[in-house]
């Protein structure tokens, strides 16, 4: 099913493909109402079925085998157990116990084989779901998905990236989908740029100066209406919706009991504020923890970060479920590519992207699942083999997303996925 | 598809692509137009009404300011301009803007972000770029000229700045073929790198491999400048390779550099080792053929059509805020230009002013159709003729119906004829397969013979070495040997002379052995020199050969190329018909919606006009109907009011007839009783005594009764006149009912008609609103067709570098920057008074103290580049609105501080201001260009009088409401 949108804009025309469809319909946008002005009743109606996605972006290249898809034993398997989980017949490594308790909400793809062992390039086909070509550029999932499933009339920004420092800003990855796609950085964590008040502007004189801008406005675009005028006027509703809605960038007003749940490092405090813009109907937020190149000394680092996203993930599956929110969220974990089967002379794993491990859960995905498995030394994939645009399909598909169709961009058809590529159906319930 | 019909039948449908025009068309009218300006006018009304509306004085100068310096107007200038009365003044402003150090300026940035889309500087710093840019445009160096240069720079050191076009998307022959696809000629073909275009039809894998051959052999080669490495460009003798369609695999194709529909360009053959210039020191070596080079001299050429086309168009776009095929990178068949005539009018005038920017620009600024007004969207105005003549393409003649009959026929069969032509090129191309299959095979004949040679020609040079170091081995011995023989024979002819030496014969002796045994080196080593100079021989023998074979297989190739070139020319002609059909097609399906909407508009018109027509009617019926209720209603109740008049008297009759029948009935009683007393007197009178006294008392008896019979009858007959009486009364009283109920029923019918009438009347309403909504919509729909023909203006968004200028330059920050720098270059070079009268000098001046204003300034822009630009290497045509953009207005930076008032600046001047109005026409005329209405006035002056002792603080808000505003955003 394709979200019904409360406004009939252009944006969200699904492309047909048509004798001169493009070039009319191109120039239809240049005049319309002001409908899309007014948030409101239709946003409340919007909120009840928002879908999101909520993406964990393992930096470095995390190790199936100290987390997924654990090889005890073997040769390769390296010093960990493998753990019983809540579904009975599925083990993960012992460096998850947390998530192990939460594997009922989870769905294990261990059949990944991107054949892209580059850190650049890898992290560009799982974020875009296509290989990297000098001849185009492609838009992240976060855009594509902040494209198809925000609705106008949602004043939260569709795309949002919670990274670990930084001063925060607009992000280069919505290629042709536009600016308005690209991600809102949260730099550690804090609010959007410019979203207080300046020195020297108090808020009464920020109403007084607002109204006449408003007005000066709103009596231009009764003059001069069109989809520009209105994506303008919008734009200056949508700031003021977010200065309004500021705390909702603010981790610091949740609970003290949740803030101690979570954790008080950085990770646990991230993933808060990733259920807290989930609860404010952000269609997509990421989140990053980092680093797992390790090429040194991998066991150890890995006993070192592993716990903790444990805990914070285990915690938020379990909040999202409970509160009623992994019925509309899907959530992925993912990485640029797993590490390699074999122990290298530093006790390091290498990149490796022939056969590792994505995790998906929530919204249509199958629950306490695992598809796909690797050999005994896991060296290979030998049943359910996936590659990043396959689960780029996936992902759009979870949240209701037609991924198969083309979408309207500047007058030209553009498919939302590779069109080579087909969603793993399998694993969608 | 199956070919049934006759030939003549196909010949006859395909005849109809080539008809030139099947327009009815009326051209004799025309004025004679004079200049360029003024064709291009023509060209624009023909296909749409030529809406009359100019824009205003004001708006025009914001426009005309924001076009050629991307700069706003100041107050100072727009009091000036308005001030100024000559009829001139416009073509004086155009002259003038054009000669402002800006315009190089601004055409800097807009042709920068047309050619680098914003990429990052990997290999040239922006500044170095820009510089060269500015200098080309400073001097007014023909366009084609210089882009011609951009895809032949290969970067060497010293000279990196031109190079940036190719090295900032990293040499790549895909990355570059892309945009040089889209910004040199207009196609966006991308997607038709693996397989033919997936969506548009016209663009094939042919035409991306065609155009990709001429950046084929490029790519990074490592080089020192100084004491760094750069990278620079390095071409190879390119190899091509067969491509197929990932979609069709199994037919095998292979092109040499063509561009889209063009011919092949013949190359020679090479030979390996004699392909390149001799290396220059620290460069890598040029190919003696070098193909970007053979696309840029048809560049320079100045008559290579479809780069000609693209660049008119998109200079007109960032003239008009659209192109004239629009989007500007999708110029094909089914997305032809809106006006055919309008594109190839403006070539010809790029190609005819040498493409010299300023002077192509000055034109496009002087016509009428750059000063035209919006749109006129007003259901009010559609009954007008002047509306009708606004939306009506000029070339129209007869009604309406039976032009869209017209190309709705015209479209049927334009769709046939497409039809046909897409089988005839599928045909031409299926007879071209095997020979496609042929010349790929011949092709690699060559590749492998040349692999052969090259192999022959290294191994030849590597046996000429060898056999040179063993004929210098054996030189050298031969050397060392004769000198020894010499030594010998002298050594010998001193022992004669000097005679028994013991030691010089021992000497002799050891000299003679050396040569001896010298002697006998040279023979391996003379073994050696004929064993490598029969190794050379053989490779020699075998490069001759191997020569031989490529020469042998590249003319077997040119054999089957001749043949394949044959065919090719034929599947070229019959694409180009295809292309055609739909071009053909395609402007015929815009003609035939704008002749609909019009006949849309012109019905919804005829049929406003008739239900308000109708509805008057009704609503006159109405009235009168409702005049006919309300007289009915005061006679009912007139003749309700004589009702109780009526009754009253009725029942005075019954009282009256009451009373009477009462009094006759008293004098009935005493008949009665006087008779009764009669005869009982006369039954007693034989009894009486007295018969006298009887009949006495019987003849007073008698008396009596007769005294009584007239009383009797005048009762009678006023109780029978009563009776007549109260019965009139009755009857009158029944009458005056029914009167009543007639009139209650008539009443109650025309209340019926009355309700009906009123639902009719709001029916009719109803449908005059929907048919008003109607026509409204078709109106906006002609509205756009107009904009995007340029009969309308179109609102056009300011570049982000627009923008922060902008913002800049309202509140005079950038002047001041300016006089600041002017200050600085008087104070340290002082002008001498000559100077001082000497334009160039001043002009001269003047642009260094922009110059470094500007560069001072760069930063700000910067930042509004990054909120307001799209990302990097992406189109950067395309508006977008986003809340960062509104937060950074609001909240960040200098944004509301530059709004602070400063000297003569606007706000300075909003707070000097006397009047309301005063104050309320510096804010306006100073940031957006336009004197403010009434009511913006007394909102000003409503504004200020909030806090009156905060006047400069309030005037500095109202100047960022202004600067933040839509308003400021667009050019109207």
């Amino acid at each position: 099913m394709r979200p019904s949108y409360a406004c009939g804009s252009m944006e969200h025309v699904i492309a047909r493909r048509g004798f001169l469809g493009r070039t009319i319909g191109g120039g239809a946008a240049l005049l319309g109402g002001l409908g899309c002005l007014t948030y409101g009743v239709a946003a409340e109606a919007m909120a009840q079925k928002q879908k999101k996605i909520l993406l964990f972006n393992m930096h470095g290249g995390l190790s199936q085998l100290e987390t997924w898809d654990p090889k005890p034993g073997v040769e390769t398997g390296g010093p960990f157990r493998a753990i019983p989980t809540s579904v009975p017949g599925i083990h993960i490594s012992e460096l998850l116990p947390k998530t192990a308790m939460q594997m009922h909400h989870l769905c294990l793809l261990r059949g990944v084989n991107t054949s892209e062992d580059d850190h650049g390039k890898g992290s560009y086909m799982m974020l875009t779901g296509r290989r990297q070509t000098p001849a185009a550029n492609f838009p992240e999932l976060g855009a594509v998905a902040a494209r198809t499933l925000l609705a106008d009339s949602n004043p939260m920004p569709g795309h949002i990236r919670i990274v670990p420092g930084g001063a925060g800003g607009r992000g280069n990855d919505s290629a042709y989908l536009g600016p308005k796609y690209s991600s809102v950085a949260l730099g550690n964590g804090n609010p959007p740029q410019y979203t207080a008040l300046p020195d020297g502007i108090d808020p009464s004189s920020e109403a007084r100066r607002q109204a006449f801008r408003k007005q000066t406005d709103l009596a231009f675009a009764s003059r001069q209406s069109s989809a520009m005028t209105d994506a303008f006027l919008n734009s200056y509703e949508a700031a003021e919706q977010l200065m309004i809605r500021r705390d909702v960038f603010n981790v610091d007003k949740e609970s003290d009991a949740d803030k101690d749940r979570y954790g008080r490092g950085d990770f646990g405090r991230h993933c808060l504020l990733a259920r807290r813009l989930l609860q404010h109907d952000v269609p997509f937020v990421q989140v990053m923890h980092s680093n797992y190149d390790t090429h040194n000394e991998n066991f150890d680092f890995h006993q070192e970060l592993v716990p903790q996203f444990d805990g914070p993930f285990a915690t938020l599956i379990s909040d999202l479920a409970s509160l009623g929110l992994l019925e509309d969220t899907l959530v992925v974990v993912m990485s640029e590519f797993g590490r390699t089967p074999n122990i290298n002379l530093y006790m390091g794993r290498d990149h490796w992207s022939k056969a590792w491990s994505v995790v998906m859960a929530g919204s249509k995905v199958a629950r306490g699942a695992v598809y796909g498995a690797t050999n005994a030394q896991g060296t290979e994939v030998v049943d359910g083999q996936v590659d990043h645009a396959q689960l780029f399909h996936t992902y759009l598909q979870a949240v209701g997303v037609e991924s198969t169709e083309s979408i309207v961009v500047d007058g030209r058809d553009v498919p939302l996925a590779d069109p080579a590529a087909q969603p793993i159906w399998k694993v969608l319930a | 598809m199956e070919c049934t019909r006759s030939s003549l039948y196909w010949a006859s449908i395909l005849s109809l692509i080539l008809t030139a025009s099947l327009v009815p068309a009326q051209e004799a009218s025309q004025p004679i137009a004079v200049g360029f300006s003024a064709q291009l006018d023509l060209a624009v009304n023909k296909v749409t009404g030529g809406n009359p509306n100019l824009v205003s004085d004001s708006q025009l100068l914001r426009r005309l300011y924001l076009c050629l310096i991307g700069l706003p107007p100041t107050l100072a200038e727009t009091n000036q301009y308005l001030a100024d009365t000559a009829s001139d003044r416009y073509g004086r402003a155009v002259d003038q803007l054009l000669g402002r150090a800006e315009f190089v300026e601004h055409w800097t940035e807009k042709l920068d972000v047309m050619l680098m889309e914003r990429r990052a500087n990997t290999h040239v710093p922006q500044d170095q770029w820009t510089e060269w840019l500015r200098t080309q445009l400073a001097n007014d160096r023909p366009l084609h000229q210089w882009m011609a240069d951009l895809l032949v720079a290969d970067g060497a050191p010293g000279n990196r700045a031109a190079a940036r076009f190719l090295l900032d998307r990293t040499g790549d022959p895909h990355a570059i073929t892309k945009d040089v696809s889209r910004i040199y000629f207009g196609r966006d073909i991308q997607c038709a790198q693996c397989h033919n275009h997936p969506s548009i039809d016209t663009y094939l894998q042919t035409d991306y491999q065609g155009l990709l051959g001429y950046f084929s052999g490029l790519q990074l080669a490592e080089v020192a400048d100084g004491d760094k490495k750069v990278q620079m460009l390095a071409e190879k003798s390119p190899a091509d390779a067969p491509f197929e369609s990932v979609f069709h695999k199994g037919n095998k194709h292979r092109v040499l550099p063509h561009l889209f529909t063009a011919a092949e360009v013949a190359e020679p053959w090479t030979i390996p080792g004699e392909d390149y210039h001799p290396a220059e020191a620290g460069r890598p070596a040029k190919p003696l053929h070098s193909r970007r080079e053979q696309l840029a001299n048809q560049i320079r050429s100045g008559a290579l059509e479809p780069f000609n086309r693209n660049l008119a168009n998109r200079i007109w776009a960032l003239v008009f805020g659209r192109g004239v095929v629009e989007p500007v990178d999708l110029f094909h068949a089914e997305n032809p230009p809106l006006s055919e005539e309008l594109l190839s009018e403006v070539t010809q005038q790029l190609v005819a002013q040498q493409f010299d920017l300023r002077k192509f620009v000055r034109e496009l600024v002087k016509s009428q159709t750059f000063q035209r007004g919006g749109a006129v969207v007003d259901p009010n105005q559609s009954e007008s003729a002047a509306w009708m003549a606004s939306v009506l393409p000029r070339s129209t003649s007869g009604n309406l119906t039976e032009i869209v009959e017209h190309y709705q026929r015209l479209s049927t069969e334009l769709s046939q004829a497409r039809s046909v032509a897409q089988h005839q090129y599928d045909a031409a191309v299926e007879a071209e397969l095997p020979l496609r299959t042929e010349r790929v095979n011949s092709l690699a004949a060559v590749d492998t013979a040349r692999a052969a040679l090259t192999q022959a020609v290294e191994a030849q040079k590597k046996a000429a070495a060898e056999k040179a170091a063993a004929d210098q081995a054996l030189a050298t011995a031969a050397d060392k040997v004769s000198k020894l023989q010499v030594a010998a024979e002298s050594s010998a002819a001193a022992l004669a002379a000097v005679g028994q030496d013991t030691e010089l014969t021992a000497a002799v002796e050891l000299l003679k052995a050396r040569l001896a045994a010298g002697q006998a080196a040279l023979e391996p080593l003379q073994k050696v020199v004929a064993e490598k100079t029969v190794a050379l021989d053989a490779t020699i023998a075998n490069a001759t050969t191997g020569r031989q074979a490529l020469v042998a297989s590249q003319s077997a190739a040119s054999e089957v190329n001749s043949r394949y070139q044959i065919a090719d020319q034929l599947t070229r002609q019959k694409r180009q018909l295809l292309d055609l059909a739909y071009a053909r097609s395609a402007d015929n399906e815009l003609q035939l919606q704008n002749y609909q909407l019009i006949a849309q508009a012109d019905k919804d018109n005829a049929s406003l006009k008739q239900l308000s027509q109708e509805l008057q009617e009704i609503q006159l019926r109405r009235e009168q109907t409702q005049l006919a209720v309300v007289a009915l209603t005061s006679q009912l109740e007139q003749q309700q009011a004589k009702l109780p008049e009526l009754a009253t008297l009725a029942q005075t009759m019954g009282g009256q007839l009451d009373s009477k029948q009462k009094q006759l009935e008293a004098v009935q009683e005493s008949i009665k009783r006087l008779s009764q007393a009669k005869l009982s007197l006369a039954d007693a009178a034989p009894l009486l005594a007295s018969t006298e006294k009887a009949n006495a008392a019987l003849a007073e008896i008698d008396a009596a009764l007769t005294a009584v019979e007239p009383t009797k009858q005048t009762a009678e007959k006023e109780v029978a006149d009563a009776i007549v009486m109260r019965d009139a009364k009755q009857n009158q009283l029944k009458e005056q009912e029914l009167v009543l109920a007639q009139i209650q029923q008539q009443l109650e019918q025309t209340q019926l008609e009355l309700r009906q009438q009123t639902e009719a009347q709001s029916r009719a309403s109803n449908q005059i609103q929907a048919a008003r909504e109607q026509l409204l919509r078709a109106q906006k729909s002609l509205a756009t067709l107009a904009v995007q023909r340029f009969g309308s203006a179109a609102l056009r968004p300011l570049t982000p570098e627009q923008i922060g200028w902008s913002f800049l330059a309202v509140n005079n920050v950038y002047k001041n920057y300016v006089d600041k720098h002017l200050a600085e270059i008087e104070k340290a070079t002082p002008a001498t008074p000559e100077q001082m009268q000497d334009p160039a000098f001043l002009r001269a001046r003047q642009q260094a103290a922009v110059r470094k204003a500007r560069a001072e300034l760069q930063g700000n822009i910067n930042l509004f580049n990054t909120l307001y630009g799209a990302g990097p290497g992406q189109p950067q045509s395309d508006f977008f609105a986003t809340p960062d953009q509104a937060l950074y207005a609001s909240n960040g930076g200098g944004v509301f501080s530059w709004a602070a008032a400063s000297t003569d600046n606007v706000t300075a001047k909003v707070i000097a201001a006397v009047t309301p109005a005063e104050a309320a026409t510096a804010l306006y005329r100073g940031v957006v260009c336009r004197d403010p209405a009434v009511a913006e006035i007394s909102a000003v002056e409503q504004y200020l009088a909030q806090q009156p002792d905060q006047r400069a603080r309030l005037a500095q808000e109202l100047v960022w409401s202004l600067m933040a505003s839509a308003e400021f955003r667009f050019v109207q």
